[in-house]
């Protein structure tokens, strides 16, 4: 965590340095964040990318904002993403071109709750999050912006930390079981996202 | 242009893509974990005579001649003289690891070991001495320890033990159900029977949960393993009468005819009750108590009684409400019930059909579960301990003394 922190820190820096030469670029995007093309159980996520062009075609920045993930059994889990992402565009003259991006960073969970009860602490931490995506971007009539459409694979994953103060027989089905000490359950999501997005 | 196509067939193909939650669970218990041990290593240690101990938890009694057996589950059985009821006394400890029942016959104690049937010679009861050992002929209690892949073991004790488990899911709202379960983590299994045994017609029948198990012991010395029997689950006790044997399971009354007793054949099921401590049994009627609140899933707290006249048509006459009733005895024309911890009652059953108006006492003091009908005296099994009564006068009975039991902790 704190490695990734300093590697994020040391990248912005390195584009706060190079900002001078290298022109700013944004794009933001809302994602509906699912299982698959049904949507089911479905979430969502805003985002806003902050980042310089390379060159023509490649561009590195900051991506962050706010998901939400319906997790089975566990309510819906908010995160707040951090993350390195590079855009490549393959035609930016065209007023139509194909482009790709890939995320790599981190998803915060501080906004979900702490559960605490008399016998019982719950806590979640986030955890490492990957999204590459492909799609269009098409340009708007004399202008820089232009609006996105996109697809893609979003993994998030976090835990939650049970802690039991005193032990507690809680573990359905097991009637020998006398208490419970401590539980983990990490979370692994695999999810596909479909983006809009406008961007200049 | 080549990159454009290939581009958007990417995309068409991503929305093929179907995502999941994978879940890695672990974490850390406490529990109760079965301590395993062979059976031969169990007969290697087992059934030395010791001096005489406290009793912590008194399982079957069991009266012979002017002798006390008194079991302690999984333990063995402590031996009373018990020539005057009213000053039982101590006389050994015989030790019988895995023992929860005992009958006798003709000088000759039969006990459960685990899986083995033991069968001492009662010439001198203060010191039973070993005959025959048939090996293995209880098989439900053999289990298998699947932590160290050993089979035919049983459970010997339990222990506190910090248990850590791993498992993996997968989840997905195409499919509503966890995909996959892994378990990096078992083999608590649960251990014990409770043996019931009974002796009629030269067989000793012994029935756990779900078998019964018959043997001959026309040659005392040497009990001869015939056959099991299946039952179906929840057997509970077994009651001999005449030439029948009466089977309380929890979910009805099984009658079989032991007229042959190598051959016992089912003459009916008395369904539709469900009997835990059931059966005592005269001429014409069955007297069955119904408990809530037990392993047994009942949901009433009765005595009923159950005309046995035709025995392959038993039909419920009477039902009497009680408070929570577990063991009965019948004695002329007495009924001993143990009403859990509300007391200790005593009916005059002379006429079945009004059992519940002829309360002859009540002992409320009395927590009893299991009651005795002896010669010399009415043994009643309550929690603190043994009681014998003088029940020379059924409408009053006298205290005669008290074989404490001190629960360990």
């Amino acid at each position: 965590m704190k490695r990734f922190l300093v590697i994020l820190f040391a990248l912005f820096t390195s584009l706060a340095a190079t900002a001078q030469t290298k022109k700013y670029t944004n794009h933001n995007e809302l994602s509906v964040i699912t299982y698959g093309p049904i949507f089911l159980e479905s979430g969502f996520g805003l985002h806003t990318f902050h980042g310089l062009n390379l060159n023509e075609k490649f561009a590195i920045g900051l991506n962050t904002g706010l998901d939400r993930y319906p997790v089975n059994n566990n309510g819906a889990k908010w995160f707040l993403p951090l993350s390195a992402k590079v855009n490549y565009i393959a035609y930016p003259d065209r007023k139509r071109s194909f482009f790709a991006g890939v995320d790599l960073g981190y998803g915060f969970a501080f906004l979900n709750k702490t559960v605490q009860t008399n016998n019982l602490k719950s806590k979640y931490r986030g955890g490492v999050l990957f999204s590459p995506q492909l799609g269009w971007r098409f340009n708007f009539k004399n202008s820089q912006s232009y609006w996105s459409l996109a697809t893609g694979y979003r993994y998030q994953q976090f835990k939650r930390e049970d802690s039991y103060s005193a032990p507690s027989s809680n573990l359905p089905g097991r009637d020998y079981v006398n208490g419970l000490i401590s539980n983990e359950n990490r979370y692994h999501l695999h999810r596909f996202t479909l983006q809009v997005g406008l961007g200049f | 242009m080549y990159f454009m196509k290939k581009a958007r067939l990417i995309l068409f193909g991503s929305l093929f893509l179907l995502g999941c939650d994978k879940i890695e669970q672990k974490g850390q218990y406490l529990a109760q974990v079965p301590v395993f041990e062979t059976m031969e290593s169990i007969r290697a240690k087992a059934n030395a005579i010791s001096t005489p101990r406290t009793i912590t938890q008194a399982g079957k009694i069991y009266i012979y001649q002017d002798y006390l057996f008194i079991n302690e589950p999984n333990k063995g059985i402590h031996i009373y003289n018990n020539t005057d009821p009213s000053k039982p006394k101590a006389i050994s400890f015989l030790n019988i690891p895995g023992n929860v029942d005992l009958a006798v016959q003709e000088g000759r104690l039969y006990a459960d070991s685990f899986a083995d049937l033991l069968t001492f010679d009662l010439a001198d009861p203060t010191a039973p001495r070993l005959l025959a050992r048939n090996e293995n002929v209880f098989k439900t209690v053999l289990q298998k320890d699947y932590i160290n892949n050993i089979p035919d073991v049983v459970v010997t004790g339990y222990r506190d033990s910090l248990v850590s488990y791993a498992y993996k899911n997968k989840y997905s709202p195409y499919e509503k159900k966890y995909l996959e379960y892994n378990e990096s983590n078992s083999g608590v299994g649960q251990g014990g029977s409770m043996a019931r045994f009974t002796l009629a017609n030269k067989h000793l029948y012994a029935v756990d949960h779900s078998t019964l198990h018959l043997f001959n012991v026309q040659d005392s010395r040497n009990p001869v393993y015939v056959k099991d029997v299946k039952l179906g689950f929840g057997i509970e006790t077994v009651f001999p009468y005449k030439n029948n044997l009466f089977i309380g399971s929890n979910t009805g009354m099984l009658i079989f005819d032991i007229s042959t007793a190598s051959e016992p054949t089912e003459l009916s099921r008395y369904a539709h009750i469900r009997a835990c401590d059931p059966v005592v049994v005269n001429d014409k009627y069955a007297f069955v108590t119904l408990r809530t609140g037990s392993a047994c899933g009942g949901q009433q707290n009765l005595l009923e009684v159950v005309d046995i006249q035709d025995l392959k048509n038993p039909t419920l006459k009477y039902t009497y409400s009680l408070e929570n009733p577990h063991g009965l005895a019948l004695s002329d024309q007495t009924l001993y019930v143990c009403d859990g911890d509300y007391g200790f009652k005593s009916f005059d059953a002379s006429d079945v059909s009004k059992i519940g108006d002829k309360l002859l006492e009540n002992i409320k003091e009395l927590k009893s579960m299991d009651v005795i009908a002896g010669s010399k005296s009415l043994l009643v099994t309550g929690s603190n301990g043994l009681y014998q009564y003088d029940y020379s006068n059924r409408t009053k009975l006298k205290e005669l003394s008290v074989i404490p039991v001190i629960k360990s902790n």
